[in-house]
């Protein structure tokens, strides 16, 4: 053995390590500034106007030639579908859905469509890592099948829960959430097959920051009938789908927790320690180890001599 | 010469616009239509044929047709502006309210003191207009309690015949 280790060669690599560690540790995160594109669209979402039609499902179908659903879209009885309080939620078939939520004390029911809510830093994006994410400059988050490779951590990335992944097909697995209806209407300027359809008008689709302005006027020019906030204006970094609400907005099945960075500055620090852990680590437990077993290794080697020595 | 008539005319006009004898009265109930057939979206519904006469006999004007008949707006909103309002040349729904959403052409520098900034587009205020009261005194409220579905629709809607 050519170089020993002992234990005060270990105190100090030990030391040396902690202070590299502390001294590499990425920076506590601040909000970062988010690059949001100027004239992006969205859709401001009045659940005070929603009457639970199911016109935007039967749009949104048609639009994304969606198969054939097992009830027609003017059947009420999937908003009771949900069991222990679970609702419907978006899957491989149905790319939006309405839910219906019986609030106590109101006297009518609310509705609340759930769809991609099209993030200005989204969660899917930022956790995929060959990139199959793409924000657009008009605001959609769209998907590139071709690239993805099935990890499904978007799925879990994402705050709202909206990725799907198709898992009953063998031959061609994908992703499956709604684009904006990017490719057919949004590009072109047109609005997504659901807005269009909404009889009531409780979708208005704009550009992000105007429809952010019909929202506060709302509010304003019927006091007391809005909660004061716009939910999804800072919600994970703030969101292309906006929301407007006569009651608490955790009442009809939002999550309020969410905070207001995006969802990538709480995982930051963690990520930027990985690389250190992975370098930093294996030496110094491999020297925990060599330093445990020194004892039993010197009387090894003193038996082994002593026979030689007899022969 | 031409001048002289078009200056006599805006005499004239300004003239009785200043003149105290001007009053605005409210359109006559009586000479509203009986009946409206609503049909410009008929890609999934059928055409509905709207009792206009059944709902001026239990509702204002101003129920439904906020200030344009003349009459003094039921809704604070408007009351704002037109407290005093002067019957409109065109009293539709399609006369104010656009096909398309004006959410889209809204432009960031427009007024934000205007109301209308927040106008529906035709078939939200219909809708809106119909649904809300509907909702508030008990009339029909399901979508096929008024339409009727085109072929179109039941293939939109996923109907199995």
């Amino acid at each position: 053995m050519s170089k020993k280790i002992t234990r005060r060669s270990l105190l100090k690599s030990g030391v040396a390590g902690s202070i590299a560690a502390l001294l590499l540790r990425s920076k506590p995160s601040k909000a970062h500034q988010i690059k949001t594109y100027q004239n992006s669209m969205g859709v401001l979402v009045d659940l005070t106007r929603c009457v639970g039609c199911r016109s935007c499902e039967a749009a949104c179908n048609a639009e994304q030639n969606m198969p054939v659903p097992a009830k027609p879209f003017t059947d009420q009885s999937v908003f009771d579908e949900g069991v222990h309080g679970h609702k419907r939620r978006t899957d491989e078939n149905s790319l939006t859905v309405v839910n219906r939520y019986d609030v106590p004390g109101l006297d009518h029911p609310l509705f609340r469509k759930v769809q991609c809510n099209h993030c200005q830093e989204p969660a899917c994006l930022t956790s995929c890592f060959v990139a199959a994410y793409t924000k657009t400059p008009e605001g959609a988050v769209i998907y590139n099948k071709d690239v993805c490779v099935g990890c499904r951590t978007c799925m879990i990335a994402c705050p709202f829960y909206i990725p799907t992944f198709r898992y009953s097909s063998a031959f061609d697995p994908s992703i499956v959430k709604c684009i904006f209806c990017y490719d057919t209407r949004l590009k072109h300027g047109r609005p997504p097959a659901c807005v269009e359809a909404c009889p009531q008008e409780a979708l208005t689709f704009g550009k992000r920051k105007d429809i952010i302005k019909i929202g506060r006027r709302r509010i304003e020019e019927n006091k007391g009938q809005y909660e004061d906030h716009i939910y999804g204006e800072y919600e994970a970094g703030g969101t292309s789908w906006l929301y407007l609400s006569s009651v608490p907005f955790e009442k009809v099945g939002f999550d309020t927790s969410i905070s207001h960075v995006p969802i990538i500055d709480h995982v930051k620090n963690f990520l930027g320690i990985v690389p250190m852990v992975l370098t930093i680590w294996p030496a110094l437990f491999t020297g925990f180890h060599l330093l445990a077993t020194r004892k039993e290794r010197r009387a090894k080697d003193k038996s082994t001599n002593g026979q030689e020595v007899g022969k | 010469m031409k001048r002289i008539v078009r200056t006599a005319m805006m005499f004239l006009l300004t003239l009785w616009l200043v003149s105290p004898a001007r009053a605005f009265t409210a359109m006559d109930v009586d000479d509203a239509p009986e009946s409206v057939t609503i049909d410009y979206l008929q890609e999934l519904y059928e055409k509905v044929e709207f009792d206009h006469t059944m709902h001026t006999d239990m509702f204002g004007c101003n129920a439904c047709h906020h200030h344009t008949t003349g009459d003094s707006p039921a809704n604070d909103s408007c009351l704002r502006c037109h407290a005093d309002p002067e019957p409109a040349d065109d009293v539709s729904c399609s006369g104010c309210h656009e096909e398309k959403q004006s959410g889209a052409t809204l432009s960031s520098d427009s007024n934000s003191n205007v109301y209308h900034i927040d106008k529906p587009s035709l078939k939200g205020a219909l809708h809106l207009q119909c649904v809300g009261c509907h909702q508030s005194e008990s009339g029909p409220t399901g979508c096929l309690d008024c339409h009727s579905f085109t072929p179109a629709g039941k293939k939109r809607f996923k109907i199995r015949e």
